[in-house]
């Protein structure tokens, strides 16, 4: 719960962010610059979420410690857990950056986000552990990135086996360079948009 | 040598009006697109070192050529040359050999202090440490933000952080500077200062500045030519002396009065409205000047306020499309 909860919270909203951009105009500004807008955004939250995955993590750990009266993981987990964060948070990164560029074709993308939080609360185990569900659905939740952003770290805090922990690591990667294809692609799409109707 | 060069620009925009059958019939059979043209067969050439008034009414274009000499926008048809690039094809090369302010936009980040906001400019636009160093204690000196630089940027007023947004736009020392309605917002103190520091800087530094401003004042301190554009066409490229000759020697000169019928008999002066204790006078400044109209109400009068405001940019176009310098009564402030 720790990990799934600091994950979710970590990231925050930065599709708002963008969105916000693209409804000013104030995305003009990041367009102008030398960098990348979407490298400088991502740039920018990484660092936000870094920030609060620290805080978030420290009280949750000990809030764990607490209760429980032990340490929550061996330590022998702790760096593919840690990798797995990490790589949970870049995949919800680069979600929300889309979902923030999609202002430019429906003008809000808050329904968009709405409908997508929900099915990542439901198929990515932060109402309930996918290990509860029944095994077709389990399946199902498990095939879809949503289960790479919330059940993936989380599962390695129960069970970090090798080669659990690798293959959970690779199921990530993959659902990460899927999403940052993904993310190029809106990302030209929405430049060449800007650039014939204007920001 | 030349800075900017358009040649025959034109951008349409595709605009679809709004189905008036319904969201569903709307999806369906949508409505015929159609081009709206902003901007029409524009051309006219900057050379290095000019300072250059880019003017004209709302809609006429400014912003839409602007954006297509930043490269964000693409013409539909024709070219454009800045400091040697083709901005749509080599954005990011242009991105480092140009610095743009527009007014209602910030550049800087809203959490960070200010220093925080230059140095990821300075890693943005990959400039050296030392000479990003030297180069902000110039800028800090100039534009006056010395006193604020460790400050949150959501802590500083208007005026102070349009100095530092102007001061960022130069860390890059870019050959052009592209302003859009650089001081809007700002009071009068912070407008002068802030036109006397533009100046400076681009007078010493040898920087193109292409600037847009409704605020007569802002072109008469710190341009030296005026391009003046309406629906999207070239209207006028002159030297601002003949604009200024021309169209812009009209000021209005507002006088609150003691007396309840005030009145100003004066050659070049006209009424333009008198009301009860107020009295609006235009003054054609080749005949009087302001300073001896006003020296003259004051003799005459009992004034209890006064304000003097430049013609406005709508009154001076129309005036060109008039071909004289004669222009409506109406007034902003200036």
């Amino acid at each position: 719960m720790v990990v799934t909860e600091s994950v979710a919270i970590a990231v925050g909203y930065p599709y708002r962010a963008v969105e916000g951009d693209i409804q000013s105009g104030q995305i003009a500004a990041g367009l102008m610059r030398p960098l990348p807008y979407a490298l400088a955004t991502l740039a920018e939250w990484s660092g936000n979420t870094l920030h609060r995955l620290l805080v978030l993590d420290a009280a949750g750990i000990a809030a764990g410690v607490w209760l429980t009266g032990m340490a929550p993981v061996s330590p022998a987990a702790i760096p593919a857990i840690l990798i797995s964060t990490l790589l949970a948070c870049a995949i919800m990164l680069l979600f929300q950056l889309q979902f923030g560029y999609a202002a430019a074709w429906v003008g809000s993308a808050a329904p968009l986000f709405w409908i997508w939080q929900k099915l990542l609360f439901v198929l990515g185990g932060l109402i309930l552990p996918l290990t509860l569900y029944p095994q077709p659905l389990r399946a199902v939740a498990e095939a879809t990135p949503f289960a790479a952003m919330l059940f993936a770290p989380a599962s390695l805090v129960l069970d970090a086996a090798p080669a659990r922990a690798a293959a959970t690591l690779v199921s990530q990667l993959i659902w990460l360079a899927l999403l940052a294809a993904a993310t190029f692609l809106v990302d030209r799409a929405a430049a060449s948009r800007f650039a014939e109707r204007g920001v | 040598m030349t800075a900017i060069v358009v040649d025959r620009l034109s951008k349409s925009f595709r605009v679809r009006p709004p189905s008036a059958r319904g969201v569903l019939a709307a999806l369906l059979r949508p409505e015929p697109a159609t081009d709206v043209p902003a901007v029409r067969d524009l051309s006219f050439a900057i050379g290095r070192g000019e300072r250059v008034a880019f003017i004209g009414p709302n809609g006429a274009g400014k912003s839409t050529t602007l954006k297509m000499l930043t490269g964000i926008l693409h013409p539909t048809s024709g070219h454009a040359a800045v400091a040697g690039f083709v901005p749509w094809r080599q954005r990011r090369q242009l991105a480092h050999r140009i610095g743009i302010v527009f007014g209602q936009r910030s550049q800087l980040w809203y959490h960070l202090p200010v220093r925080g906001s230059f140095d990821l400019l300075r890693r943005i636009y990959d400039v050296d440490r030392a000479a990003a160093a030297a180069r902000l204690a110039r800028l800090a000196a100039i534009f006056d933000i010395g006193g604020f630089l460790d400050r949150p940027v959501a802590e500083l007023s208007l005026g102070q952080r349009i100095r530092c947004e102007i001061a960022a736009a130069l860390l890059h020392a870019p050959a052009v500077l592209l302003l859009d309605e650089p001081t809007i917002g700002l009071d009068v103190t912070a407008k002068s200062a802030l036109r006397d520091h533009l100046t400076a800087l681009a007078r010493d530094e040898g920087t193109t500045v292409l600037l847009t401003s409704h605020d007569t004042g802002d072109i008469e301190k710190i341009c030296d030519r005026v391009i003046v554009i309406d629906h999207g066409r070239l209207l006028l490229d002159e030297p601002l002396e003949r604009l200024r000759r021309d169209f812009m020697q009209r000021r209005a000169v507002v006088l609150i009065t003691a007396e309840e019928k005030p009145a100003l008999d004066m050659p070049g002066v006209a009424v333009s409205t008198a009301e009860p204790y107020r009295l609006t006078l235009s003054v054609d400044t080749a005949i009087s000047p302001v300073e001896r109209v006003v020296g003259a109400a004051l003799l005459r009068l009992t004034v209890q306020d006064l304000v003097i405001e430049n013609p406005p940019l709508e009154d001076i176009v129309k005036a060109i499309y008039r071909g004289d310098g004669s222009m409506e009564q109406r007034h902003v402030p200036g």
